[in-house]
């Protein structure tokens, strides 16, 4: 059992001007990155910098005889080609291995070695004068292939027979899980009813605008690496590249400027982040590369992938007793570092029981290697595939016992007085309003009115849908969840550094990188919050790991939690000790002093005073006025680490109306309602901005995107923008949304995660309203995504048909 | 995602233009609006010398009504055709159609004549030329002559010119007075390439229809017209139950090739239900002249 005697921490966080928390205070990056004047890696010119480009695998699953190079050095303008032969010394192959008892390892080569496992897996790379001459090369290059017959879905890599995938492979699986809490077969045994479906979340990917992109220089005088990467993680970045190029930290220096969105695929380390700084050093020039979409489609990472077999005990009366999860992961070709290809199956089998009371549990699975790109993290880990199965499987019994999806969620729900819960999956839910948000959405939806629209719509011939998804989500994870992984990486803390400089103004120096989150202003409110200061007094740096602490990043939704945690932490010590020289100014004792609009003063007696920009100059500038034993220093660190628990638990619940054409099996969105609770808000317009586009990016899951590889040849057949459809601005409905303030007891200010909720509660609450649609065709079961006009007219003819046979009895 | 090398040629005249493309036909590659084509040199898919540009050559756009015909030069851009009142009268099928052709910041810089030489049988305005038969004028040094749509198309991305010539214009018939059209697509998302497309036109005495033409795109290599749909028109009133009956058999008539995200029988469904909706909006137009 945990210890959770500190169900409520009290950071000792004062809030001096309160109203710069939940203000939607304008985004101070807004004029810099609306007006173009955002500055990106690709941007980033340095004299005699060289271009590399790479020359990919055209075969899923091949041996190497040969890589011959000699017509491509021979080009004019090419200054070195590289293979996997060149790099095998002079770098480490990636292992990223978890620790669980199951695991085995892969070795993913910085430019393969011996085999390629995937289309799009790095096998040489050319650096030339420009990117034209280096594509120029890069076709020269003779690759020299034995095709080997490639590992395309899960069930070939589960056979007991599979070839080993990777050296001193016994299975076909990186690695396999179970856990089982309570008496999971007593109360299969017991129940009244027991359902058993599959769930099926297809491969897709982030998609970020902009692609990765490396630029890397090595400074010849102190062997100091310079890269300016495309990363939500710069740090983490730095220790990944230095490990893997044998270059010591202190003399990497990672910039991350402006990142055109990151979505979870940037904060990984990927080769070909390796790769650059290597050639830059090898070559003593600048080099830069830039990711164009088909290398983003192909060759980064995808995500999801998972097929997920739900078995669900549940009483007449509404009442879901136990959920068996058997979980199988696509995992691609290689373990990614640092998550390693355990992330989606842990997080998935912890998971999967979501936010219902359920009394016992058994989560299996594992992840299987296949020769398609490498499986990363993406916006909504897990969560996606297991809240779109758990919620289906949840609808799909409301269905059969004939109860209002929303009622039946209702009397399973957790609730608000029953927290700290520690779920069968493993998780300590913190803080909830997992009903009440149920209950705000059915209220300003109108959920009644929706249906009888819905009724008189159907009798037009029109086939509308109504779908609800709600669910809970592990953000700012603590240390036990990566533990409890045995990750490379053990995330768990971020750290912030505000510095007061002579004229009272503040910096604040963070790792947690943003990519459109709005941390330049966000985390500037926290500050201007508790210093009473004003806002724009507030400057937040990071992006470059010469100046911001060592952090992990910006990742699974803990910027604010963590990155803002800190600076809160921070902040609170810098302001004790303002205090304090304010009371020695003011000749009162600390405790008596107040602080308003960023001035000190005894209390009652606001005449007398001492403004923070005095404190600032005495400090600064005139420390022979300090009190003994203070220093001349106005700057504070902090590290926070995110225990008690397991993380902060936001919750969410969506509902949408869609439009299903009978005639094409096209879904259009009517109506987009959500509910979040991520805590006390700091700036609603950015945790709405989050939904928003959390929401568009599960749409894009929900119906659109696709990774679709051809499963006899392992080709990747959605390699451009042509057949891989991403949502846009049509797509995406008006959004209605409303917001609950469940503080986390453990956070400081409360806060929890925002940036996943949109994108895990959408392919739920789509696939629900679809199937809600399609029952007015008949019976069919809505099990498989993204819901493409093709799959959902099949299930119409489905319906069609079974109603068609007068042997089927279907009494709903 | 770079293009080869090759050298960029911009003459200014049609008779400079047409002189260079007789130099090195098969090594010269023309550029009109682009949207097509530099995608595909960006991925190497075509590699070509020379790239002969015909946005600077005069007198290769606009368009113009010559007798029955509505005479639309090669560099037209697709936004020109569809938003100009003159193709709007004499031809306002292709006007509508053109709005379905990707985005306004495409249908700013593609053109006309790249899209019927690009001959891709997905595309709006090859549908539309195959239905209303119109005619596709090349020229090169050696002269001018005219082609039926039907026979410029000879596969997907594939056209019947020979290499030194030129697509100069496309003639459209002019709308014979009264007469009622139609065209309907199906695309998975708003701006995006359609799986099919259907174009129709038809005219009315005493409300029974006659001289229908009815074609459809994506369903085969090169959009194709329906002679079987056709007559199961002629003389007979259009209704909503005729207007399925047809799609239907435009359905049965058509054997679209198997892809990876679109089956054969699905292709095939959406055949039926863009005829349909592609004669029900002539049915609306038909209303709208009452
Ligand atoms: C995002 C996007 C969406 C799009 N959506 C659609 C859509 O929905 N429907 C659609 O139809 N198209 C669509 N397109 C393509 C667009 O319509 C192009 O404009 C059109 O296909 C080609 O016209 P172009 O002027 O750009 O030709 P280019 O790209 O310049 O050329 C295309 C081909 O035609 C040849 N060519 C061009 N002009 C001539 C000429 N005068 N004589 C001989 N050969 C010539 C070229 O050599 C090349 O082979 C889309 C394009 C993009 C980028």
């Amino acid at each position: 059992m945990r210890d959770l005697s500190a169900y409520s921490v009290d950071h000792g966080i004062e809030i001096a001007s309160p109203n710069m928390l939940g203000a939607s205070v304008k985004r101070v990056e807004d004029p810099r990155l609306i007006g173009g004047h955002g500055r990106y890696v690709t941007d980033v010119e340095r004299p005699g910098m060289l271009h590399a480009t790479f020359v990919r695998s055209p075969e899923a699953h091949a041996l190497i005889r040969a890589v011959d190079t000699t017509a491509a050095r021979e080009l004019p303008g090419v200054v070195a080609v590289f293979t996997g032969e060149d790099l095998r010394e002079a770098t480490s192959a990636i292992r990223a291995d978890a620790g669980y008892p199951t695991w085995q390892t892969s070795a993913r080569p910085i430019l393969a070695v011996d085999r390629v496992r995937f289309v799009g897996e790095p096998m040489a790379m050319v650096v030339a004068v420009d990117r034209y001459v280096a594509e120029d090369a890069a076709s020269l290059v003779m690759l020299d292939l034995e095709s080997l017959p490639p590992i395309m879905t899960v069930d070939q890599g589960l056979a007991p027979d599979v070839e080993p995938f990777h050296d001193g492979w016994e299975t076909g699986c990186y690695v396999t899980r179970s856990k089982e809490s309570g008496d999971v077969d007593g109360l299969f045994a017991q129940a009244d009813h027991t359902l058993k479906l599959r769930m099926t979340t297809q491969r897709y990917a982030a998609v970020p605008m902009e692609g990765r992109a490396v630029v890397a220089e090595l400074d010849p005088h102190d062997e100091v690496l310079t890269i300016w990467d495309s990363t939500q993680v710069p740090h983490l970045a730095r220790t990944g590249i230095s490990q893997h190029l044998g270059h010591p930290e202190h003399r990497v220096r990672i910039i991350a400027p402006d990142v055109g969105g990151g979505f979870g695929l940037k904060c990984m380390v990927f080769p070909e982040e390796i790769a650059i700084p290597f050639a830059a050093r090898a070559l003593r020039r600048p080099v830069k590369w830039v990711e164009d979409r088909v290398e983003n489609l192909t060759a980064s990472a995808h995500a999801r992938d998972a097929r997920d077999d739900l078995e669900i005990a549940f009483n007449d009366d509404g009442e879901l007793l136990a959920l068996k999860a058997h979980v199988v992961i696509d995992s691609g070709a290689y373990s990614v570092w640092p998550y390693t290809a355990s992330m989606e199956l842990g997080t998935a089998v912890n998971q999967m029981p979501g936010p219902y009371r359920f009394r016992a549990y058994r989560g299996e699975g594992a992840a299987v290697a296949t020769n398609k790109t490498p499986h990363g993290p993406f916006r909504g880990v897990s969560r996606v595939a297991a809240t779109f199965a758990l919620e289906r499987v949840v609808d799909e019994v409301a269905r059969f016992l004939d109860m209002d999806p929303i009622e039946l969620r209702k009397r399973n729900l957790i609730r608000s007085d029953e927290f700290p819960w520690e779920s069968p999956g493993g998780y300590v839910f913190d803080s909830g309003s997992y009903i009440e948000s149920l209950e705000k959405l059915a209220e300003m939806s109108d959920v009644a009115e929706l249906r009888r629209r819905q009724r008189d719509l159907r009798e037009q011939g029109r086939y509308i849908g109504i779908g609800v998804s709600c669910f809970n989500e592990q953000t700012a994870h603590s240390f036990a969840e990566y533990a409890e992984r045995g990750t490379p990486v053990v995330v768990g803390y971020d750290k912030a550094h505000v510095r007061m400089d002579a004229d009272g103004k503040v910096t604040v120096f963070v790792d947690t990188h943003a990519q459109g989150q709005g941390h330049e202003t966000s985390y500037a409110q926290l500050v201007a919050a508790q210093l009473s200061i004003p806002f724009e007094d507030v400057r937040v740096s990071f992006g470059d790991t010469e100046t911001a602490p060592a952090g992990m990043g910006t990742f699974a939704s803990r910027s604010m939690a963590m990155g803002g945690g800190s600076i809160q932490l921070a902040t609170r010590d810098l302001k004790a000790k303002l205090v304090r020289l304010a009371a020695h100014m003011l000749e009162a004792s600390p405790e008596d002093v107040e602080l308003r609009e960023g001035m000190f003063f005894p209390a009652g007696a606001p005449a007398r005073s001492v403004s923070v920009r005095e404190i600032a100059r005495m400090v600064h500038l005139q420390s022979n006025k300090l009190p003994p034993g203070e220093d001349p220093l106005l700057e504070t660190s902090y590290s926070y680490r995110g225990d008690p628990g397991t993380g902060t638990f936001p919750n969410c619940a969506q509902l949408v109306v869609v439009d299903v054409d009978p005639d094409t099996g096209k879904v259009t969105l009517l109506d987009y309602f959500v509910v979040e609770d991520c805590g006390p808000v700091i700036n609603p317009m950015l945790v709405e901005g989050q939904i928003h586009g959390g929401v568009a990016q599960g749409i894009g899951g929900a119906l659109f995107e696709h990774s679709l590889y051809d499963e006899e040849s392992g080709q990747p057949l959605a390699t451009t923008f042509l057949d891989y459809l991403m949502p846009g601005a049509t797509d995406v409905p008006d959004i209605r949304l409303e917001h609950l303030y469940t503080p986390s007891p453990w956070t400081p200010g409360g806060v929890k995660g925002a940036a996943e909720a949109g994108t895990t509660g959408s392919p739920a609450a789509i696939a629900n309203a679809v199937a809600d649609a399609l029952r007015g065709f008949g019976d069919v079961l809505v099990d498989e995504l993204p819901l493409t006009p093709e799959r959902v007219y099949a299930h119409i003819l489905a319906a069609r048909a079974a109603q068609a046979t007068p042997a089927t009895p279907d009494p709903r | 995602m770079k293009p080869a090398q090759f050298q960029l040629l911009q003459p200014t005249t049609r008779a400079e233009a047409l002189a260079v493309l007789a130099e090195q036909p098969d090594e010269t590659v023309i550029l009109a609006g682009g949207q097509s084509l530099v995608p595909l040199m960006n991925m190497r898919f075509v590699t070509a010398e020379r790239i002969l540009d015909l946005n600077r050559v005069s007198g290769l756009g606009g368009v113009e009504v010559r007798g029955d015909r509505l005479v639309v030069g090669a560099m037209t851009r697709h936004r020109e055709a569809e938003l100009s009142p003159v193709v709007l009268d004499a031809c306002p099928l292709l006007a509508h159609a053109e709005r379905h052709v990707g985005y306004v910041s495409i249908r700013n810089r593609g053109t006309v004549g790249g899209t019927i030489a690009h001959a891709d049988t997905v595309a709006q305005v090859p549908c539309v030329a195959v239905a209303l038969d119109a005619r596709i004028v090349l020229e090169s040094v050696r002269g001018r002559r005219e082609l039926a749509a039907g026979d410029f198309f000879v596969g997907n991305l594939m056209n019947a010119r020979e290499p030194d010539e030129a697509v100069t214009e496309v003639h459209f018939p002019v709308r014979p007075v009264g007469s009622l059209f139609g065209f309907a697509e199906f695309a998975r998302k708003v701006g995006d390439f359609p799986l099919v497309t259907a174009a129709v036109r038809l005219e009315q005495g005493a409300g029974l229809s006659r001289s229908a033409r009815i074609a459809v795109g994506g369903a085969g290599p090169t959009p194709v017209r329906l002679a079987e749909c056709e007559s199961a028109l002629e003389g007979r009133e259009l209704t909503g139950a005729l207007a399925e009956e047809v799609g239907r058999l435009a359905a049965e008539s058509v054997s679209p090739a198997d892809s990876p995200f679109v089956s054969t029988d699905y292709r095939r469904n959406l055949v039926r239900v863009v005829v349909r909706r592609a004669l029900e909006q002539a049915l609306d137009c038909g209303e709208e002249l009452r």
